[in-house]
Formats: structure tokens, C-alpha cells, sequence
């Protein structure tokens, strides 16, 4: 199998699909409870470990279907998700997210390339990095009212709303989680040469 | 087929596609609810919503996360207490309505959902992912707990000072298995479809007669009223 393959999905492609989905959002929800309490950790922490750790399971994903339409679908479905948990506003965003991470994987064999592979996650997380924010802003209008009812100065709150939306912290969180799935699909990589491969499960 | 017959559990007996309309009403006033008595008042429609399909005890440990998180919610901006952060129990609150349907959604049968959503205008491979991730989910919990034990065992958890000097090495006796495992429940589930006929070209039906009935009718109707005078509160 030398080339990408652009036909259709089958079922044990989609199969594989969802199990790798399913372990790289259940390991983002365990990341998002520890990292809640934090509002500026959740920011910019969050989607930066998840990065690093998911990258194993898109590889095996990535390695194992060998399609187009692998990381469109991944945001796709991770969008549906949010969607079903209150946050159907970000459904439309993960779209643009998925048609920017896929246009990325042009060309032959991509998603068995590990650089192409690196690229894609990267900005996959990247994306999911600028989707943790929007969440954020949201419950931010609702805090807010009630923190100043009940007698926060207007200045603390501008203070804080500041530490989590700061441009210029944003492009550092970009920054943060970009290196991180980057390392992540490194470590990746080792783990599918020095297990998978050799076991025979991935070619 | 499988027939509406009252010996059949109360949530196999409505259509998937109006727990998915639930759910979508559900996000919208949990976003569009600017009042926290509204937002409530919909969230005890829902436990009630839950009792009635017997899923009391989930709907009640729901209910009794809510309550926790608007409570805390109060104390931390009464006693300008930010930590844990008030953020946390907003978005907490504001989630807890949507999980309440998604509760509700796991409990319905995955061959009645698939027909369901079928019927829906959505990517049968989308679909597929989707109810392969819902069935698929208890069983990830579950060998996560399967290989926590085999680490437990060869000693690799047996310290905090273990697991933090080697990071990388603990990631990876924890990844590799589950991988592994999860890789051959794969394969054994797509082998079980393909052998039922996922792939056939032919046009599936299924066991469940897949038709909105008065009871659904019912539930979409007083869910959306009760929505909007939520909204309205």
C-alpha cells in the first residue's frame, strides 16, 4: 500500500477509527477536569497535553486507514461532540478546523509520512487549542454578571479576563501547543516503530 | 419487528431521533438560559424526564452535581474565593443540562439508534463513528482499569517517584496495551458487522419499526414549550 488511498472509508476503518477517538477524547476529558480549576492552565494547558498525548492515536489511526479525510473527520467528530455537550456553536468552528487540517495532508502517502503527520496534528491541536477559549469567553458573560452582583471590583474582573485572552498569550498557547503535538507525534513515532511496526499490526 | 408492546422498556420504546432533538433543545437553553432559576426549572424537567425512562439514580447524581456546582458557585463569588476557579462551575452547570440527554441517548438500544440516525441527513460514516464511540466507551474504562492492574502488578504504579522520574516510560506501558487491546476489539467488531451485512449496498432495515409516535410527538412538543418559558423566566 504506497499510496494514500482516496476511496471510501471501510468499516474496519471506521471502526478504528472511533476506538482511537474514543481513548484521545475520554484521556481530553480527564486533562480538562484536572486542569478546570486553573482557568488560565485550562487555556493553555489543555489542548497542549492533550496534543502531545492524542498524537499516539491519530498515528496508529493515521498509519492504520492511510486515507484522506482521517484528520477532517477527526475534528468533524470532536466538533458533533462538543456540539451534543452544550457547545453547538463550536461545530461549524471544528469544520473549518477539520477543511484547514486536511488541505495540509495533500499528496501521496501523506498520513504515512511522519513530517506530513506532524503538520497536521499540529495544527489539529492548535485548533483545538483556540476551540478551548471560546467556551471560556462564554461562560465568561454569565460570571461576570454574578461576580459583580455580588461586589468584585470591575478592575479584578478586567484583570482576569485579561490573563485568559491576551493576544499575545494566545499566540503563546498557539506557540505551546504546536510544540507539544510535535513532540507528541515524535514520541508517537518511537512507540509505533518500536511496537507496532515490529509486531506487524501497522505497516 | 419489534413493536411498541408495554413489556418493552419505556426508552426503547421512543424514537432515536427525539432523544437527538431533546439534546439539541437541551444545548439551546442551557446557552440561550440567562436566568439560573429558568435554567433550573429545565433541569428538574429533565429529571423528571430521566425518572420517567428509569434512569432515576443517574438523573439524581446529575441533579446532585448541579445543585453542588451552583452552590459552590455562590460561595466562591460571595467570598471572592477563586479556587477552585468560579469559571469551572459555570461551565459545569451549563454542561450538566446537555448530559442529562446524552444519558438518555446511551440507554436506547445501538441497533435502534443506527436506524434512527439513518433516517437523519448525516455522513453514514460520521454515524457509524459516532455509535461505535457511544457503545465503544465502557469498554475503553474498562481495559484502562484492566492495565492499570497489570501495571499495578509488575510494579511500574507501585510509587509517585516511579512514575514521575520515568514519565515517558509509565505513558508508554500504559499506551502500548491499551492500544493493542483496543486495535483487536476493533477488528472483532468490524469482522462481527461485515458478517451481518454492514457493507452490504442493499438498502438495512431494522428489527425496531422506526416511526415518531404520539409519546414522541409529546415529548418534543412539552420540552420545547418548557424550553422557551425557561428562556423566558
Amino acid at each position: 500500500m504506497k499510496e494514500t488511498r482516496g476511496s471510501k472509508f471501510s468499516i474496519r476503518d471506521v471502526i478504528t477509527v472511533a476506538a482511537m477517538l474514543v481513548i484521545n477524547y475520554m484521556i481530553a476529558m480527564v486533562i480538562s477536569a484536572v486542569t478546570l480549576p486553573f482557568s488560565e492552565m485550562y487555556l493553555y494547558g489543555s489542548a497542549a497535553i492533550d496534543g502531545f498525548l492524542g498524537a499516539v492515536f491519530f498515528l496508529v489511526a493515521a498509519n492504520r486507514v492511510n486515507k484522506h479525510g482521517l484528520l477532517l473527520v477527526w475534528a468533524v467528530v470532536y466538533g458533533l461532540i462538543q456540539a451534543l455537550m452544550g457547545y453547538a456553536f463550536l461545530l461549524p468552528y471544528f469544520l473549518i478546523v477539520g477543511v484547514v487540517t486536511e488541505l495540509s495532508m495533500i499528496g501521496k502517502d501523506t498520513y504515512r509520512k511522519p513530517v506530513r503527520n506532524m503538520i497536521g496534528w499540529a495544527l489539529n491541536s492548535i485548533g483545538n487549542f483556540i476551540g478551548c477559549a471560546v467556551p471560556l469567553w462564554w461562560a465568561w458573560d454569565s460570571y461576570k454578571n454574578m461576580a459583580l452582583n455580588s461586589g468584585f471590583s470591575q478592575e479584578t474582573l478586567d484583570m482576569q479576563f485579561l490573563m485568559a485572552i491576551h493576544p499575545g498569550l494566545m499566540l503563546v498557547g498557539c506557540v505551546i501547543t504546536g510544540l507539544l503535538a510535535v513532540l507528541g507525534v515524535l514520541f508517537g513515532q518511537r512507540l509505533l516503530r518500536r511496537h507496532f511496526q515490529k509486531a506487524g499490526i501497522l505497516e | 419487528m419489534i413493536a411498541n408492546y408495554s413489556n418493552i422498556r419505556r426508552v426503547e420504546q421512543i424514537d432515536g431521533r427525539t432523544v437527538l432533538l431533546l439534546a439539541v433543545c437541551a444545548c439551546f437553553t442551557s446557552f440561550l438560559c440567562t436566568s439560573l432559576l429558568g435554567h433550573g426549572l429545565y433541569m428538574i424537567w429533565l429529571f423528571l424526564l430521566l425518572s420517567y425512562f428509569e434512569i432515576f439514580t443517574m438523573g439524581l447524581g446529575i441533579l446532585g452535581l448541579y445543585i453542588l456546582s451552583v452552590v459552590w458557585l455562590a460561595i466562591n463569588t460571595k467570598y471572592h474565593i477563586s479556587f477552585p476557579s468560579p469559571l469551572l462551575f459555570h461551565m459545569l452547570y451549563r454542561l450538566l443540562m446537555p448530559a442529562m440527554i446524552v444519558c438518555l441517548l446511551v440507554h436506547i438500544p445501538s441497533g435502534k439508534l443506527t436506524s434512527s440516525i439513518r433516517k437523519l441527513p448525516i455522513p453514514e460514516n460520521i454515524m457509524l463513528i459516532l455509535i461505535v464511540m457511544l457503545r465503544f466507551a465502557p469498554t475503553v474504562v474498562h481495559e484502562f482499569g484492566e492495565v492499570k492492574d497489570a501495571m499495578k502488578v509488575r510494579g511500574f504504579l507501585r510509587t509517585i517517584k516511579t512514575v514521575l522520574l520515568h514519565p515517558l516510560s509509565t505513558l508508554e506501558y500504559a499506551i502500548v496495551p491499551m492500544v493493542f487491546r483496543s486495535l483487536k476489539i476493533a477488528d472483532e467488531l468490524a469482522s462481527s458487522a461485515i458478517v451481518r451485512g454492514i457493507e452490504s449496498p442493499y438498502k438495512k432495515d431494522s428489527y425496531y419499526i422506526i416511526q415518531l409516535t404520539v409519546k414522541d410527538v409529546f415529548l418534543i412538543m412539552s420540552s420545547t414549550v418548557i424550553a422557551v418559558i425557561c428562556c423566558r423566566v
